[in-house]
């Protein structure tokens, strides 16, 4: 299986990439996940113009893309990833042939003009009302362009079924010096889309799992990607582990230059699900986890829950001590599928939770 | 001692802390990133209210789900409400947890406590 690029990853600051179904109050969450404010990273002061063009590019996805009866997009793309001065908004989805052939001759149109010609053609559009049953006659590609000050990035892929992709990136640069750097390739991101969906991934976040960042990614969790009634106790169960492998990151992730960085993905394989998170560890937490490894996946499940239950009644009469229930309620649903590796990066030692439910 | 409130968040229940009847009703999702924050002042309400005598002391759980964080917290609570009918035989305690058809692993989190701990927990179908 191809490997996710976690160098990609790990060159920017915020990640936040999702494949699968689209619809509005999705769109409300990812927007409001990527744009919280708080700490150094993610988008800080540039929220605004930040959630226009992403909201212009998940109404892009909607607008074009094919719905089902549901009014759900699906088999869609998206990412939005920055570093310093500069972020990059990502989108695919499967458009008809129709279709492409005339969002290609407006892109194509649209890289032709200056701002000027730009703000020309939106105004002429607007006073001359050609505006579709789907929308806007590329108004929404037009601001994208005036908005982003950059060429819009696309391209057409994977012809099938009367069906290509169309794949579309605004790169925005906030400031001068950032503007004067060449752009990620679009070529580069539909291939980490790729990697993402070849390796299953519905959810990959990266950034800082303070406060609302990772409030926003559990609400975005609970509201959106596992309201699937067909599974209801086992999509309870994997947000269960998703949220305490979430907040173990925010309690216990390594606090550098202010952030806790870390990553979570969400994988979806034909009869699993695999909840994964990133982040870095103190040698002293390093040492504890190891030990609590050792102990707790030589038990059994009916040992668990004595464990659990031990556990639960002595720290609760013990102020000093802390919770220490999450690790066994996991390994518990996870029947032991729960796996921990510590890796040495630069200078700090990484730890990666998986935990796997089969369905 | 007076009444005690608190407005459901994305991720933290509705607190209704009632004197009359000595009723706790906590309902919602709870996943407050520091539950001992969010339980402090609803552990301290029942501390508190223990010194009026209540004959009965009601508490409603509503929880379509709870961290582990919180698992500790509700720990805390049961025992305040263990202790205090450990002092006063006479009390009526009564644990309401309340699932929603089907929700196995709430049912089940519910019978947990209920082993957990000497109080009369009804577990109801809500």
């Amino acid at each position: 299986m191809r490997e996710i690029n976690f160098d990609l990853v790990d060159n920017f600051d915020l990640n936040l990439w999702y494949c699968g179904k689209f619809n509005d109050s999705l769109t409300e969450y990812l927007i409001e996940m990527s744009s919280a404010d708080s700490g150094d990273v993610g988008l800080g002061k540039s929220k605004k113009r930040v959630s226009f063009l992403m909201a212009e590019s998940f109404q892009n996805i909607v607008r074009h893309g094919n719905a089902n009866e549901d009014k759900e997009i699906k088999g869609g793309g998206f990412g939005i990833f920055n570093r310093n001065e500069k972020f990059h908004i990502f989108s695919s989805n499967s458009v008809s042939l129709d279709q492409a052939a005339v969002l290609e001759e407006q892109l194509s149109e649209l890289s032709e003009l200056d701002q000027d010609e730009l703000k020309k053609r939106y105004l002429d559009k607007m006073r001359d009302g050609s505006f579709s049953d789907k929308g806007g006659a590329g108004l929404g590609l037009i601001e994208m362009a005036r908005k982003s000050g950059n060429q819009i990035q696309y391209s057409f892929t994977n012809e099938a079924n009367n069906q290509k992709e169309f794949n579309l990136q605004i790169d925005k640069a906030l400031s001068k010096e950032e503007g004067e750097k060449p752009n990620l390739k679009i070529a580069e991101s539909i291939d980490f889309l790729d990697s993402l969906r070849a390796n299953g991934v519905l959810l990959l976040f990266k950034g800082d799992f303070d406060n609302e960042y990772a409030n926003n990614l559990i609400h975005m969790l609970m509201e959106n990607i596992l309201k699937d009634e067909k599974e209801g106790y086992k999509m309870k169960v994997i947000f269960h582990i998703a949220i305490e492998l979430i907040q173990n990151i925010s309690r216990h992730g390594l606090k550098i230059n202010g952030v806790t960085q870390g990553i979570f993905m969400l994988k979806q394989h034909n009869n699993s699900f695999e909840i994964v998170s990133k982040n870095y560890l103190s040698q002293e937490n390093i040492e504890k986890l190891n030990k609590e490894f050792l102990i707790l996946s030589k038990k059994s499940n009916i040992e668990l829950v004595q464990i659990y239950k031990d556990r639960i009644r002595k720290n609760a009469r013990d102020e000093s001590k802390s919770g220490g229930v999450g690790l066994i309620d996991v390994m518990k649903y996870t029947n032991g599928q729960f796996a921990h590796v510590v890796e040495d990066k630069k200078t700090e030692k990484e730890l990666t939770l998986t935990a796997t439910v089969e369905l | 001692m007076s009444d005690f409130k608190i407005e459901q968040t994305k991720l933290t229940p509705r607190v209704a802390l009632l004197k009359d009847g000595c009723e706790i009703n906590i309902k919602g999702e709870c996943l407050p990133e520091d539950a001992r924050a969010f339980f402090k002042p609803i552990l301290e309400w029942t501390e508190q209210i223990k010194s009026d005598s209540p004959p009965k002391i009601t508490l409603n759980l509503d929880l379509p789900y709870f961290n582990s964080s919180s698992s500790k917290q509700l720990m805390k609570l049961f025992y305040l409400l263990e202790d205090y009918k450990e002092e006063n035989e006479a009390v009526a305690i009564e644990v309401n947890w309340y699932y929603l058809e089907g929700d196995v692993l709430i049912f089940e989190k519910g019978e947990e406590f209920d082993e957990l701990t000497e109080l009369r927990f009804n577990i109801i179908k809500s």
